[in-house]
C-alpha cells in the first residue's frame, strides 16, 4: 500500500531488520547450494564444514555448459513450461470468468469436480495416465508433457482466477455491456487488467510447477533428448555415487529462469493499484 | 504396367524385410562407466551387426525398478533391460522378461563360464558385472589407534570400533546406513556379518531369519549402536552418504562395494585405505563369504520376434569374453564372464586385493529370487530401528522379521 | 443479476455463453483427469489391477483392510500432524513476509527482497530434499552452527531420529512451500483498496486496528482459498517426504502419500493403493465442502 503519510524511520528500521532475518532463512540454504556447487565433491562432506571451498572450482558449471545433453534438458524445460503456462492461464481466465459471473445448471457439480481433482494424489494417477498417453500415441513427446502439466495446474489456476474475479465488481462488466460491448470484450479489456496481480501469481505458479515436476516427466519420456531438468538432476544420482557439485550447479542454473520470470512479474505487484475505485 | 508394380512392391517389401531392426536398451550403466565407453561399446556392436540399431535409454538407478514395472504395464518396455538380480522374482512373476533357456539351447551356447543366477532352474538374465562388498578400513586412522592390521574377528571389530570412535573429532568407528527409503543397508551392511559366520538368511528359497546366526549379528550391531560407535544418523542414512563419510575420514571402517574404490580415489587421493574380508566370530574357520551385487541383462518378453533376436545378439555380445572385460575395466567391476580379464588388474593395488578376495570367497547374492526385495529389506530395517530404540529385543526382531518375510513370500506366490 | 424468466430465449443464451467460457477447461479436465480418476476408483474395487490381467470384483474388501490396518492409522495421524503444522506455518510466514514486502520502502530494496524470498520455490523437490538432508546431516552445517554457542552437541540426528524426523520434515516443507503462499497473499494485498486505509486514517485508526479491521477481512477470501488448497496439497504430499525420510525412521514420518506409493510400487498392490487414495480423497472432500460454503459466503 502506498501510504499517503511517510513511514516513520523507526518502522522502516524494523521492517528492514525483519526482512534481513527472513531473507537469511530463505537464502541460507541457497547460498549453501551455491557454495557446494563450486567445490570438489569430497569437500561436500567435510567435518568441520568449511564455508569457503578449499579448492574453488567452476568445473561443475563448465561441465553443464559444455554438454549438449544438459543444454537440451534446459531447452526442453523452457519449451514445456512456457507453452503450459500460456495455455493454462488463458483457459483458466475463461473458466474463472465463467464461474465468477454466471450461474448455470451444473455449476456446483463442476466446481466440486475442479476442487475434487486436487484431492487425488498424483502418484495414483501415474499409471492410468501413463496408459492413456500411450494409447493416444503421445508417449515420449512434448505433447504428453504439455497435456499432463496443463491438467495438473489448471484446477488450481481456475480456483484462483475465480477468487480474484470475485473481488472485482460485476458492475464493471455491466458498464461495458451497457455501452454495447460483449462479455468477451469486457473480460479481456477491463477485468483482466484489473486482476493482473492474481493472473501474474497464477502464471508464476504454472511455470514453476512445470519447470520443477519430476515423476510424470520421468515416466512419460524415454529418450534422453526429451528429458527435462529435474530428470537430468536425478540422473546424476548414480548407483554408486552422487555428483553433488554438478547437481547443485544445475539447480542454481535451473532456478535462474524462474527467478527472472518472477523478477519481471513482480513489477506488476505495484503498490497503489486502486482496484476498488469503482467499488466506492 | 502391373508387372512393374508388382516387382517394385516385391523389391520394396524385401528391402523392408532386410531393413534394420531397432532395439532399445534400458539401463543405468552409461553414467557409471568411464567417459563414453558405454557409447563406444554400443557403436562397436552396431558396426559388427549392421542390421541392428541400438537406442540406449538411460535412467537413474533409483528409478529403474519402478520404471520397469510401469513401462511393462504400458507395453512400452525397451527390448533389452538392465536388471538387478534382486528384482528377478517380480519380473518373472509378471512375465516381464524372457526365459533364456530356449535361446541358449538353440545356439548351443556354452554358458559354463557365466556366473548365471538361476531361478526355478532356468536362466532369465545374463551377468554383466559383479561387485563384491568387502570391509574397507582407513589405514592411517587404524595406525593412530594402535592397530597395524584390520580386525579379523567380530570381537576384535568391536574393540577397534571402540578405539576408533572420537566424537570430539567427528570420527567414528563404523557406519551403518539403514534409511527406510533406501534400505539396502540390510543386504550390504548387515547380512555380510551373517554370512561371514557361515549362516544364511534364506534356506531352500524360503526366509530363514529366526536363528542364532541372525540374532547374534543383531545383538552385535545393537551393541555398536548403543555404545555410539556408529556414525550418527543411522536410521536416516543412505549408502552414498556412507561412502562420502569414509572418504572424508569421518569413519574408520565401512563395508562397501568395490565400485567405490574409484570414487574414493577421486574424492580423496590422499586417503590411505585397504580392504579385508568381513570378520567372522572367533573360532570360525569356514571360507570367507562376501556379498555380491551385479549388473545383469535380460530380454523383454513383450518385444517382437526380430527385436528379441537382435536383443539376444546384444546379450551375447556384452557377455562375450573381450567385451565383458572392456565393460568391467570401465565400470571398475568384476566380470560376469569368469574368463574375462579386465585390465585394471595390475593397476590399483586395492583392486588386486579385491580380485584376490573375489576368486577365493564364497559369493553371496542376497534375495535373488525372493519377492519384493525392497519390501523385505524395508520391513527388516524398520524392526531393527525398533531394536535401536529399545522397543524390541534382538530375538523379537528376528522372530517378527521371519513372520513378516513369510507373509510377504506368501502374498506373492 | 438480471431476473430473466427461466424459459426465455435470453436466459438460454446466457447459459450458452457461460458454457462457452467453461468449455475449454471442461473438455481438458474431463478427458484427461476424470477418466484416470474413475479408473483409480474402479481399481480399488478389484482384487488387484494393472498387474493381474484378469482382476475380480471384490467390493469393499480393500477399504475394510485399510481401516483395520495399523500402519494406515499411524499414517493418517502423521498426515494430519504434518499437514496442519505445515499449513499454519506456511500461512503465518507467508502472511508475515507478504506484509513486509508490501510496505513502502525503497523500491529497489523491496524488489530485491521480493525476489530473494521467492528462492525456495525455484528448486525442484529432489534438490530441496537433498539440500536439507545435507544441512541437517548429523555432522552438517546446521549442527555445526548450533554447536558453536553450545546449543547442541554435533552428531545430533534430525532425519535419522524418530523423535525429530517429523520436525525436520515440517521445517523442510515450510521452507520449500511458503513462497507460494507469500506470492498469493501479496497479490491479494495489492487488491485492497488504498482508499479504505485512507478513510481509516481519517477516522483515527492506528496500524494494528487497520490490520485487524481492513487487511484481515479483505484478505479473508484469499487466505481461505489458499489455506485450503495448501491443506489439500500437503495432505497428499509424497515426493518430499519420500526423498528425505522414506516414511521413517520406523513409521515416524509415514504419511498417506508415502503409504500409497509403497503399496503401489513396492508391494505392487495397486488396488489397495487405490483404495487408500480414495479414502484420502474422501476425507479431503469434507474440507472441500467447507471451502465451497466459504466461497459462497463471499460471493
Amino acid at each position: 500500500m502506498h501510504s499517503v503519510k511517510r513511514i516513520s524511520f523507526r518502522v522502516r528500521g524494523i521492517v528492514y531488520t525483519l526482512l534481513i532475518v527472513s531473507g537469511m532463512f530463505a537464502v541460507f540454504p541457497v547460498i549453501w547450494v551455491f557454495l557446494m556447487s563450486t567445490r570438489p565433491n569430497v569437500e561436500v562432506f567435510k567435518w568441520p564444514p568449511t564455508f569457503f571451498p578449499e579448492q574453488f572450482t567452476l568445473e561443475p558449471y563448465k561441465r553443464v555448459f559444455r554438454d549438449p545433453v544438459y543444454l537440451r534438458f534446459f531447452f526442453n524445460s523452457y519449451v514445456v513450461a512456457t507453452v503450459v503456462t500460456l495455455f493454462t492461464v488463458i483457459v483458466a481466465i475463461l473458466a474463472g470468468y465463467g464461474f465468477s459471473r454466471f450461474n448455470f445448471p451444473g455449476k456446483k457439480l463442476f466446481n466440486l469436480f475442479v476442487v475434487g481433482t486436487q484431492m487425488v494424489p498424483p502418484i495414483t494417477l501415474l499409471i492410468p495416465y501413463f496408459s492413456m498417453i500411450v494409447a493416444f500415441g503421445l508417449f515420449d513427446t512434448y505433447k504428453a508433457l504439455f497435456l499432463t502439466y496443463i491438467v495438473l495446474t489448471l484446477p488450481y489456476a481456475i480456483l484462483m482466477m475465480t477468487g480474484y474475479f470475485n473481488t472485482i465488481s460485476k458492475e464493471l462488466d455491466e458498464a461495458v455491456m451497457i455501452d454495447g460491448g460483449s462479455r468477451f470484450y469486457a473480460l479481456w479489456m477491463v477485468i483482466v487488467p484489473l486482476a493482473l496481480p492474481g493472473i501474474i501469481a497464477t502464471t508464476v505458479f504454472s511455470f514453476l510447477l512445470s519447470w520443477n515436476e519430476f515423476a510424470f516427466a520421468l515416466t512419460l519420456t524415454k529418450s534422453t533428448s526429451m528429458r527435462t531438468i529435474p530428470v537430468g538432476i536425478s540422473l546424476l544420482m548414480g548407483q554408486h555415487a552422487y555428483e553433488w557439485n554438478v547437481m547443485m550447479a544445475i539447480s542454481i542454473l535451473g532456478s535462474a529462469p524462474a527467478l527472472l520470470l518472477y523478477l519481471f512479474a513482480q513489477r506488476y505487484f505495484l503498490s497503489g493499484m486502486t482496484i476498488g475505485a469503482i467499488k466506492e | 504396367m502391373a508387372l512393374v508394380g508388382i516387382i517394385v512392391l516385391g523389391l520394396s517389401f524385401s528391402a523392408f524385410a532386410q531393413g534394420t531392426v531397432e532395439i532399445e536398451f534400458m539401463q543405468w550403466w552409461q553414467p557409471e562407466m568411464k567417459g563414453d565407453s558405454f557409447d563406444q561399446m554400443i557403436q562397436n556392436f552396431e558396426t559388427q551387426n549392421p542390421d541392428i540399431k541400438v537406442k540406449p535409454v538411460t535412467l537413474p538407478y533409483a528409478e529403474v525398478r519402478d520404471q520397469l514395472m510401469i513401462q511393462a504395464a504400458g507395453k512400452t518396455l525397451p527390448d533389452v533391460v538392465g536388471v538387478d538380480p534382486q528384482w528377478m522374482h517380480t519380473l518373472i512373476k509378471y512375465g516381464v522378461i524372457e526365459n533364456l533357456d530356449t535361446y541358449i539351447a538353440k545356439d548351443g551356447l556354452d554358458v559354463s563360464n557365466l556366473a548365471l543366477k538361476k531361478v526355478k532352474d532356468s536362466a532369465w538374465i545374463f551377468p554383466v558385472t559383479s561387485y563384491i562388498y568387502p570391509l574397507f578400513y582407513n589405514i592411517d586412522l587404524l595406525k593412530e589407534a594402535g592397530f597395524n592390521e584390520p580386525p579379523k574377528t567380530r570381537e576384535e571389530f568391536l574393540k577397534y570400533a571402540r578405539a576408533l570412535t572420537k566424537p570430539d573429532k567427528g570420527q567414528y568407528g563404523w557406519v551403518l546406513p539403514l534409511s527406510l527409503s533406501l534400505p539396502n543397508g540390510i543386504s550390504n551392511d548387515i547380512c555380510p556379518w551373517v554370512w561371514a559366520a557361515g549362516y544364511d538368511i534364506m534356506q531352500d528359497g524360503k526366509p530363514y531369519l529366526n536363528h542364532q546366526g541372525v540374532i547374534e549379528v543383531l545383538k552385535f550391531v545393537n551393541e555398536l549402536y548403543q555404545n555410539g560407535f556408529l556414525s550418527p544418523g543411522t536410521m536416516g542414512k543412505r549408502e552414498p552418504e556412507k561412502v562420502e563419510e569414509f572418504a572424508n575420514a569421518r569413519v574408520a571402517m565401512m563395508i562397501s562395494s568395490v565400485a567405490h574404490i574409484n570414487i574414493l580415489r577421486e574424492r580423496n587421493p590422499n586417503l590411505n585405505f585397504a580392504i579385508a574380508p568381513i570378520p567372522a566370530p572367533a573360532g570360525y574357520d569356514g571360507p570367507p563369504a562376501l556379498r555380491v551385487a551385479s549388473w545383469d541383462i535380460g530380454i523383454s518378453a513383450a518385444s517382437s520376434e526380430p527385436e528379441k533376436e537382435a536383443a539376444w545378439k546384444l546379450l551375447k555380445y556384452i557377455t562375450s569374453t573381450e567385451v565383458n572385460a572392456f565393460v568391467c575395466s570401465n565400470a571398475n567391476a568384476f566380470p560376469g564372464n569368469l574368463l574375462a580379464k579386465p585390465d585394471y588388474i595390475g593397476g590399483d593395488p586395492v583392486y588386486e586385493m579385491a580380485y584376490d578376495l573375489f576368486t577365493k570367497a564364497d559369493l553371496k547374492y542376497p534375495l535373488v529370487g525372493a519377492p519384493e526385495a525392497f519390501g523385505l529389506e524395508r520391513s527388516f530395517a524398520e524392526l531393527i530401528h525398533g531394536m535401536f530404540e529399545k522397543t524390541k529385543t534382538a530375538e523379537e526382531v528376528a522372530a517378527e522379521a521371519q513372520k513378516t518375510w513369510e507373509q510377504i513370500f506368501a502374498e506373492n506366490e | 443479476m438480471g431476473g430473466y424468466p427461466v424459459n426465455s430465449y435470453k436466459y438460454l443464451r446466457k447459459q450458452f455463453v457461460a458454457y462457452g467460457f467453461l468449455a475449454p477447461a471442461a473438455i481438458l479436465l474431463i478427458v484427461l483427469l476424470l477418466y484416470p480418476m474413475i479408473l483409480v476408483v474402479w481399481n480399488s474395487f478389484l482384487d488387484n489391477s494393472i498387474i493381474n490381467p484378469t482382476p475380480k470384483w471384490v467390493g469393499l474388501r480393500h477399504y475394510r483392510w485399510a481401516l483395520a490396518d495399523t500402519v494406515f492409522s499411524r499414517a493418517f495421524r502423521n498426515t494430519l500432524i504434518f499437514t496442519i503444522s505445515s499449513v499454519l506455518l506456511h500461512l503465518s510466514i507467508g502472511l508475515g513476509f507478504a506484509l513486509l514486502l508490501n510496505t513502502s520502502i525503497n523500491r529497489r530494496i523491496q524488489t530485491f527482497f521480493r525476489v530473494l524470498l521467492i528462492l525456495p520455490w525455484t528448486f525442484t523437490v529432489a534438490i530441496v530434499a537433498i539440500i536439507w538432508r545435507l544441512l541437517l546431516d548429523p555432522l552438517g552445517v546446521v549442527n555445526f552452527l548450533l554447536s558453536i554457542p553450545g546449543f547442541i552437541k554435533p552428531g545430533l540426528a534430525w532425519f535419522g531420529d524418530p523423535g525429530r524426523a517429523m520436525s525436520a520434515l515440517i521445517l523442510t516443507n515450510t521452507w520449500g512451500g511458503y513462497p507460494f503462499i507469500m506470492v498469493s497473499l501479496l497479490a491479494g494485498l495489492q487488491g485492497i483498496s488504498v482508499s479504505l486505509y485512507e478513510a481509516a486514517t481519517v477516522d483515527g485508526a492506528n496500524s494494528w486496528q487497520k490490520f485487524l479491521y481492513i487487511t484481515v477481512p479483505q484478505l479473508k477470501p484469499v487466505i481461505l482459498s489458499i489455506g485450503l488448497l495448501d491443506f489439500i496439497w500437503t495432505y497428499r504430499l509424497f515426493e518430499l517426504i519420500w526423498l528425505t525420510t522414506g516414511g521413517g525412521p520406523g513409521r515416524a514420518t509415514e504419511t498417506l502419500g508415502t503409504y500409497i506409493y509403497k503399496l503401489a510400487f513396492t508391494q505392487y498392490q495397486f488396488s489397495r493403493a487405490s483404495a487408500v487414495a480414495v479414502i484420502l480423497a474422501l476425507t479431503t472432500l469434507v474440507l472441500a465442502i467447507f471451502y465451497l460454503r466459504a466461497q459462497k459466503a463471499s460471493d
